[in-house]
C-alpha cells in the first residue's frame, strides 16, 4: 500500500505506479483537490484505468456528479467502517 | 458586508456540538456536552478549517488533549494526523448541515498546531463548544461571519449520507 500526503504526490505516486489495484482519494486535499486530481488520472493514458474510491467527508451533489462523470468507480462519506470498505474495494478493484 | 451575528453564531453552534458529537461517538468515543471552561493544558493538539461561501464565512478549530483523540484514534494513526482528519471530518458534518439547507461553502485544508496552552478568546459573546472525555476536554470553536440576507432554506436529504457508499 502507497500513501500520498497531497494530491500533487498523488498523481506523481500514480504515475510511477501505474499497476495499482485501487486508489482511495480524499477531497480535501493540500496543492491539488481530490476531483481535480482525479480527472488528471483519468485523462492519462497511463494511469486511467487503475479505479478510484472517492473516501471523503463532503456530500456536494455537484462534486458527485464531477467524480462520476471524471470516472471515479464510487464515492463513500466518511467515516466508513472497514468490512463497508473491504466489500467496496473487492468489488472495484481490477 | 460580511457581519457578526449572534444568531447565525449560535445555529453553526448547534451544528457544531450535533457534528462533534456525532463524530467522536462514530468512534465510539462518547463525549460528555458541558460548560468546562478550563483552558486546554498540554500537550494541546488544535486543527483549523475555513468555510467559505457567498453568504456566510467561518473559521473552525477542533482541539484536544492526548486522551479523547487517543480513544478515537485508528491504530497506526499519528495524533497531530488524527487531529487533522478529525477536523476535516468536523466541517465535512457542519457542511452537510449547511448544504440540505441551501448553503453552500467551500472548505479550506486543516491546519494543525500542537502547543502547551490554549485558551479561546471569542470576538462576541458566542463562546467555544465545550465537551469532556472523563476529565479531558474537547473543545470546538466557531467564529462566523454573515451577510445582513444570509438565511436558511428548507431542509432536505443529502444526496450520500455520513457512512454510506455509492458505487456509480
Amino acid at each position: 500500500m502507497l500513501e500520498a500526503a497531497n494530491g500533487v504526490d498523488g498523481l506523481a505516486c500514480a504515475g510511477a505506479n501505474v499497476d495499482l489495484s485501487l486508489i482511495l482519494l480524499d477531497l480535501n486535499m493540500p496543492l491539488l483537490n481530490g476531483v481535480d486530481m482525479l480527472e488528471q488520472l483519468k485523462s492519462d493514458l497511463r494511469t486511467r484505468e487503475i479505479p478510484v474510491l472517492m473516501l471523503t467527508t463532503e456530500a456536494e451533489p455537484s462534486l458527485i456528479d464531477r467524480a462520476k462523470r471524471a470516472g471515479a468507480s464510487g464515492w463513500i462519506v466518511k467515516p466508513v467502517k472497514p468490512d463497508m470498505l473491504a466489500s467496496a474495494a473487492v468489488r472495484v478493484a481490477r | 458586508m460580511f457581519l457578526e451575528r449572534p444568531e447565525v453564531s449560535d445555529l453553526m453552534k448547534r451544528f457544531g456540538t450535533h457534528a462533534c458529537l456525532e463524530l467522536f461517538g462514530a468512534y465510539g468515543v462518547k463525549l460528555l456536552h458541558g460548560a468546562d471552561d478550563r483552558e486546554l493544558s498540554g500537550p494541546v493538539f488544535s486543527s483549523v478549517i475555513g468555510l467559505v461561501g457567498d453568504k456566510l464565512r467561518a473559521t473552525c478549530l477542533l482541539a484536544a488533549t492526548e486522551g479523547p483523540l487517543r480513544a478515537s484514534c485508528p491504530a497506526g494513526e499519528q495524533l497531530r494526523d488524527w487531529t487533522g482528519e478529525l477536523a476535516n471530518q468536523l466541517v465535512g458534518r457542519i457542511k452537510m448541515q449547511l448544504f440540505a439547507r441551501s448553503v453552500n461553502v467551500a472548505l479550506s485544508t486543516p491546519l494543525t498546531l500542537t502547543s502547551v496552552r490554549l485558551v479561546p478568546l471569542p470576538r462576541s459573546n458566542v463562546g467555544p463548544i465545550q465537551f469532556t472525555l472523563e476529565t479531558e476536554p474537547v473543545t470546538v470553536w466557531l467564529e462566523v461571519q454573515a451577510t445582513s440576507d444570509f438565511e436558511l432554506g428548507p431542509e432536505c436529504l443529502p444526496v450520500v449520507s455520513i457512512g454510506e457508499l455509492r458505487l456509480f
